[in-house]
């Protein structure tokens, strides 16, 4: 766990809500007044999950698990799972079986993106938004909610902007540091978080502008599934201009709310409306997105970033390489099991890319 | 023997089982090599690699121009001018020994790869395996001790088979467990290090699909040693496969050429 968050924890007064996935509106939790904490287990070993969750499974989920198990997240007072895959689901059943977090609450959200899509999952966003009032004793109010989805939009312009500073060709910030502020987003208090970026961005406009990396790359998947791929793709001479993945892009673009008499509705259509993730139902405009972002930015190359025994995006993957591989856009899938146990791997792979790359340049 | 005065240029190969060093001179010819055992001690093996080059040609350190480095150890060699991928210099390798060469096949002690090449010898694509073990040389090692031979006996004893025992599983300690089963069931040892070849060829070929098969098709690594396993690779691919006299300096002989090759750039 992260030490910031350590020293912040004491100060924190209002009930603390885990959350994982994109698709889980945070600006709810900050209408009822309780605080996020996005939940994203750990590099640590894994030594109690395995009795639960079999080695062949998402690592990630494992390491959430297991982290849980050793009572990481006991400050945890809720936490909002999704029906994101299989294996989120079978962690929601074993965290309620085994772990004492107060409220839990499995958050349905639909593979198919159309009107029932949309309607279904404000169903289930307001099942969710009245449990959560009657247990934390909070009375819902839209007014908040308006105000929550302001402070949230502006967030994620602030990281927009902060990120258009990393990924430009005079580069003022490392994708590492950016990386590193944008996790830090996961637990600091909205407002509080606000302000840091407003002072980022402003330090950052003014600083002298790094050395960019010679190859300008794209990266796509969930998570990091090995916590040193960022810093081995910047040593290796890479430049991240896009990073579509869940604590990437995915997290931070702006969402499009057409607010109206119903505010969950209009979170509903614009968290749907977002790019997807591998599990909706039809990605082609996803991936056609994604081609259009490789030709207007000089993306030489795609590396797409894999956890072990991940079917979801195995199969996207899939699908995503065949179209690269027609045009031919260069592109390398790496795969980790969440820990650094394969950097050297990775690292051999990554530099085999780059000399790819580069026979090319 | 080399021309007094004539340049020199290395190739330094630290693999998980061999370090192997390779030199060629300014026009190009192979002037000697080295192959030692890693163990756990890159200095080591750096130090008698260069022992050996020194007491077999009469060549040391001060005599070379330029020295790359490569294999999993390549960032411990402190008198490497850079460091470029085993994949890299495979290509390299196999590109001067064989001009025509598409398609790598290297089967070292702690991995596999296929590395599929342009026209021009650049590589477009590659396959590796993971961090396991099956399809690999210490495949073969652990299947050696299971049955008790050298792997140096394995290449005639398969050629001895009459009937080929199947080995379903890939992952080596499962492997290794059937092996026992078919011993106890009273298989010949000699159809069961066939099935073992089989097995290693199985696994490697789904590797070379990924990519599809271009030849010329060149192998390296020590596995290529064993041409057992050759032929069951070239019996599933249908295809000729090239191999070098000595398979396992490929990846140093690659590096010593691109050490060459980067100082006249």
């Amino acid at each position: 766990m992260d030490s910031e968050f350590n020293e912040i924890l004491p100060h924190i007064e209002k009930p603390i809500v885990g959350w994982f996935c994109v698709y889980t509106p945070t600006e709810i939790f900050h209408a009822l007044n309780l605080h996020p904490y996005r939940i994203c287990g750990d590099n640590e070993k894994i030594t109690e999950a395995s009795a639960y969750l079999p080695t062949p499974v998402c690592p990630y989920a494992r390491s959430c698990l297991d982290q849980a198990l050793k009572g990481r997240y006991d400050f945890l007072d809720a936490v909002i799972f999704n029906t994101s895959c299989i294996i989120m689901n079978a962690l929601h059943n074993l965290w309620k079986s085994y772990i004492k977090t107060p409220f839990i609450y499995l958050l349905d959200v639909p593979h198919i993106r159309s009107q029932t899509g949309e309607d279904f999952y404000a169903y289930s966003l307001k099942t969710m938004v009245d449990r959560m009032s009657h247990f934390f004793g909070v009375k819902f109010n839209s007014e908040n909610l308006l105000r929550s989805i302001s402070i949230q939009q502006e967030t994620r312009q602030l990281l927009n902007q902060l990120f258009s500073f990393c990924a430009n060709k005079t580069p003022q910030i490392s994708y590492d540091e950016f990386q590193t502020i944008v996790e830090n987003g996961f637990y600091i208090p909205g407002e509080q978080y606000l302000d840091k970026l407003k002072q980022l961005v402003k330090e950052v406009s003014q600083r002298k502008p790094i050395k960019p990396g010679k190859k300008r790359i794209l990266i796509t998947g969930a998570h990091c599934s090995n916590p040193e791929i960022i810093s081995i793709l910047e040593e290796m001479d890479f430049q991240v201009v896009y990073d579509d993945l869940c604590i990437g892009k995915r997290y931070y673009e702006t969402r499009e709310y057409i607010t109206g008499p119903d505010p969950i509705k209009a979170i509903a259509k614009a968290y749907l409306a977002q790019s997807s993730c591998a599990r909706t139902e039809d990605t082609s405009d996803k991936h056609n997105r994604l081609l259009e972002i490789i030709e207007n930015e000089d993306i030489v190359g795609v590396v797409l970033i894999l956890m072990k025994f991940c079917c979801t995006y195995t199969y996207d993957f899939a699908i995503l390489k065949k179209k690269l591989d027609s045009l031919p856009i260069p592109n390398l899938v790496i795969e980790g099991d969440y820990t650094t146990s394969n950097s050297e791997q990775i690292r051999t792979r990554l530099q085999v890319f780059s000399e790819i790359l580069a026979s090319k340049l | 023997m080399r021309e007094k005065q004539e340049k020199l240029f290395a190739g330094m190969d630290i693999g998980s089982s061999t370090t192997k060093f390779t030199l060629i001179s300014g026009n190009n010819r192979v002037v000697g090599h080295s192959i030692v055992n890693t163990y756990a001690n890159h200095e080591k093996a750096i130090a008698e690699s260069l022992e050996i080059i020194k007491s077999s040609y009469n060549i040391s350190l001060e005599d070379i121009t330029n020295i790359v480095g490569t294999g999993y150890g390549r960032n411990n060699i402190p008198f490497a001018s850079r460091q470029m991928t085993e994949l890299f210099c495979h290509s390299k390798g196999a590109r001067y020994l064989y001009p025509g060469a598409r398609l790598i096949i290297d089967i070292g002690g702690q991995d596999s790869k296929v590395i599929k090449l342009e026209q021009n010898g650049n590589m477009i694509d590659f396959v590796m395996n993971e961090k396991c073990a099956a399809g690999t040389g210490k495949f073969l090692e652990a299947m050696a001790r299971t049955l008790d031979r050298e792997l140096t006996q394995f290449e005639d004893l398969a050629g001895k088979s009459t009937k080929k025992v199947s080995i379903s599983n890939i992952c080596t300690v499962f492997a290794e467990s059937e092996v026992i089963s078919r011993i106890s069931q009273g298989y010949r040892i000699e159809d069961i290090v066939s099935g073992i070849h089989e097995s290693i060829a199985e696994r490697i070929c789904g590797m070379v699909r990924r990519l599809s098969v271009i030849p010329d098709v060149v192998m390296s690594g020590g596995v290529a040693k064993n041409k057992g396993v050759v032929k069951a690779i070239e019996d599933i691919l249908g295809c000729t496969i090239f191999v070098p006299g000595e398979p396992q300096i490929v990846g140093s002989l690659g590096a010593a050429v691109y050490a060459r090759e980067s100082m006249e750039k």
